[in-house]
C-alpha cells in the first residue's frame, strides 16, 4: 500500500524543492510538472562530432531564416534557439499539413571546453554546420617518452 | 474537385526497398483554384541531386544527401543519406508546366490545373 501516500509525499517533496530553488517552475500546472514545453521538444535533430582539435555540429533545420536562429554559449552548454515561420497562403485547402512550425530550442552539453571566441556557424541547403574549436587545455596532449641512456 | 483521396493514395514502391537508410520527407499539400502546391523538407540536399519526376500520373521525388561529417560520433541523431517519396497526382493538372524550387532544403513544386476543355463552336459553313 505505497501507492498514495507514497505520491503525495512525492508531490510534497517537489514543492519543497521548487521552493528551495526559488519557485522556478511556479507557473507550470502542478500535474504537468514534467511535461516538456512546445519549445523543449527534440528539434531541430543534432549530430555532435568531434576530431582532435574540434567539435562539429550538425542540425536539420530546412527553411529557417538565419535572422531567427540564435547561438548561445553558457560554460559547456551550447544554446540553439529560433523560430520557423511556414506562411499560410490564401485561400487554400490543406490535403497535408506535416511540416511544423513554431518555436524551438535545444541545449547541448559540450564534453569538453571551446573557444567561445572562434564558434562560426555556416547554413546551407537547410543544415546548419557549427563549427567549436577546442581550447588549448582540452585537446589530447603526446607524451614524448625520452629513451635514459 | 476532390483532389483529397487521389493524391492520398502513396504507392508503396518496391524500389523503396531498396532504399532502406532514406528517410521520408515531411510534406505541406494545399489546393488553390490555379493548382496544388506542394513543398518537402529535405534539407541537404543540393538542386544537382534532386530528382523530381512525375510518370503516369505518379510524382516521385527522391533526394540524395552529400554532407561530410568529419571526427568521430558523440550524438548522433540523424543519418544523412536521402528521401525518397511517391504520390499519386489528380488528372485534372498540367504536368508539362509543374514549377520546382528548391530553397534552404525546401522543395516547392507549383502543378497548375489543365485549361478546362473549353467548349468548342464548330462554324457551319454555307454551301452553294
Amino acid at each position: 500500500m505505497i501507492s498514495t501516500n507514497f505520491l503525495s509525499e512525492m508531490e510534497a517533496l517537489r514543492r519543497e524543492m521548487n521552493d528551495i530553488f526559488g519557485g522556478l517552475t511556479q507557473e507550470q500546472d502542478t500535474s504537468g510538472a514534467f511535461l516538456s514545453g512546445i519549445g523543449t521538444r527534440r528539434y531541430p535533430r543534432i549530430n555532435l562530432n568531434e576530431d582532435a582539435d574540434n567539435y562539429y555540429m550538425t542540425a536539420l533545420l530546412p527553411g529557417i531564416d538565419t535572422a531567427s536562429l540564435d547561438i548561445n554559449l553558457t560554460g559547456n552548454s551550447l544554446t540553439l534557439s529560433g523560430e520557423r515561420h511556414i506562411e499560410e497562403p490564401d485561400g487554400a485547402r490543406w490535403q497535408r499539413q506535416e511540416r511544423g512550425q513554431g518555436k524551438f530550442m535545444r541545449v547541448i552539453e559540450l564534453p569538453l571546453e571551446v573557444e567561445s571566441g572562434k564558434i562560426s556557424a555556416e547554413y546551407a541547403e537547410g543544415i546548419l554546420q557549427i563549427l567549436l574549436p577546442k581550447t588549448e587545455t582540452a585537446k589530447p596532449k603526446r607524451i614524448n617518452i625520452n629513451l635514459g641512456k | 474537385m476532390n483532389n483529397k483521396h487521389l493524391v492520398s493514395n502513396e504507392n508503396n514502391d518496391v524500389k523503396l526497398s531498396l532504399r532502406q537508410n532514406y528517410a521520408t520527407p515531411m510534406v505541406d499539400i494545399y489546393e488553390q483554384s490555379s493548382g496544388l502546391t506542394l513543398m518537402a523538407d529535405m534539407p541537404g540536399v543540393a538542386s544537382n541531386n534532386l530528382q523530381v519526376d512525375i510518370d503516369k500520373g505518379v510524382l516521385t521525388l527522391e533526394g540524395v544527401v552529400e554532407v561530410g561529417l568529419e571526427g568521430s560520433k558523440i550524438l548522433s541523431e540523424f543519418s544523412p543519406s536521402g528521401y525518397y517519396r511517391q504520390f499519386r497526382l489528380p488528372e485534372n493538372l498540367d504536368t508539362n508546366k509543374v514549377d520546382a524550387q528548391l530553397k534552404d532544403g525546401v522543395l516547392t513544386l507549383v502543378m497548375p490545373k489543365a485549361e478546362a476543355a473549353m467548349p468548342k463552336r464548330i462554324e457551319v459553313k454555307m454551301v452553294h
